[in-house]
């Protein structure tokens, strides 16, 4: 055998021996012992391509939700979207306006308990209530006199008003994201806007119907 | 493979091309294999295999450097073997299968056993005898190629812990017998 070590390996020779060339290596064994453990793969070490592939697509596959499972999604979410312009609006022009409403839209208000079209002291925390795909978060009506959500038709108007002058002041991002909602996205406010309200109320509102 | 072109496969392999994802695995699969086969032995393909699963599953919401994605890897790799090791503990009735490094470990005849094994299954199989952490700290630092901070990221530890897990590593690795046993006359210590 040949003589022991004349010292201990201190940390910078163990920071070299991990990281430099082996052949330069005041411990050639050792070096030969690391250089072994990080030798260049073998083809045995490289069974397994084809099924680790396979396990990457499926995994792809799961995380697509399936088509049905989109078109829930996309219902549900224009039911939300519906039912909190109801609850906003008041009215059932908009449901006609949307076409029928999707059957779990109904299961949906009743959970909700969507108000009738009078007007709802606290309309606010029936939305709160509302399950949403996307979050709507509407602003409780504690701090101000007159609840926000009392002018409803005010938000449509607040937001055309600033599309003809964008000199104006932009609208508070809450009731923006309210107005989105029921829009059911903010490049369809102005299609929603656009559309005939409930009879009697509202003025100036072309007639040309909603495309959304 | 150089970092550069893992970049580019990685990027790709995040956005679902599995032919990117083939070239990761095609480039870490053997390193990933050796540290498990470190830290788990027999059970190494098996967890392995696990590994890139979950790496599978994730790695569409991947976003950052190749670097981050092997610390990422080797963290994965790493939970599924002390996960394996938890189940392995649960069956105590199941006889334990004797590897090479065990058969190695109880082998009176050191040199033959040096000659006979491959070089890389001889050094995991040593390395492999080194307390748990010393292992790991080897392995992570020589095998997949990571710096001190990565390691320490993988391993959970401050980064003076793994410096000095590695360095008590080495010394234990330049006494051990086997490597005694490689040694050249005439080399160290002349």
């Amino acid at each position: 055998m040949g003589t022991s070590r004349r010292h201990r390996i201190g940390s910078r020779e163990a920071e070299q021996l991990l990281t430099a060339d082996p052949h330069a290596s005041a411990y050639p064994a050792l070096s030969e012992l690391l250089a072994a453990a990080a030798a260049p793969p073998r083809p045995d070490e490289r069974v397994g391509l084809a099924a680790a592939v396979a396990a990457f697509e499926a995994a792809g596959q799961d995380a697509r939700p399936s088509a049905a499972a989109v078109t829930r999604r996309r219902l549900f979410a224009r039911s939300v979207a519906v039912g909190a312009a109801i609850v906003l609006f008041g009215g059932t022009a908009v449901a006609a306006e949307t076409g029928s409403l999707p059957g779990a839209a109904h299961k949906l208000f009743s959970a909700v308990g969507v108000p009738p079209p009078e007007a709802d002291p606290t309309p606010s925390t029936a939305v709160r209530h509302v399950p949403t795909a996307t979050p709507v978060p509407v602003p409780t009506p504690s701090s101000s006199r007159r609840p926000f959500l009392a002018e409803p038709r005010g938000l449509c108007r607040a937001w055309e008003a600033r599309q003809k002058n964008p000199k104006k002041k932009p609208m508070p991002a809450e009731s923006l994201r309210v107005l989105a909602a029921a829009a059911g996205g903010e490049e369809r406010i102005g299609a929603f806007c656009a559309a005939p309200h409930p009879p009697g109320k509202g003025k100036g509102h072309n007639k040309k119907k909603s495309t959304g | 493979m150089a970092d550069e072109e893992l970049a580019s496969a990685l990027s790709a392999a995040a956005r679902g091309d599995s032919g990117a994802f083939a070239t990761l695995w095609w480039s870490l699969q053997p390193a990933v294999l050796r540290y498990l086969r470190v830290i788990v032995g027999e059970a190494a393909e098996d967890v392995a295999s696990e590994t890139w699963l979950q790496a599978a599953r994730d790695l569409r919401g991947f976003s950052g450097p190749p670097a981050a994605f092997r610390v990422w890897l080797f963290t994965i790799a790493r939970h599924r073997a002390i996960d394996d090791r938890r189940r392995a503990r649960r069956r105590p009735e199941e006889p334990h299968v004797l590897g090479d490094q065990d058969v190695a470990a109880v082998q009176p005849d050191v040199a033959y056993d040096v000659i006979q094994r491959s070089g890389t299954d001889w050094a995991l199989g040593v390395i492999a005898s080194l307390p748990k952490d010393q292992a790991e700290a080897v392995m992570l630092r020589v095998v997949a190629g990571l710096d001190v901070a990565q390691t320490a990221q993988v391993l959970g530890k401050r980064a003076g812990a793994v410096r000095i897990a590695a360095m008590r590593g080495l010394r234990r690795l330049a006494d051990h017998p086997e490597v005694q046993a490689r040694r050249s006359p005439r080399a160290e210590g002349v």
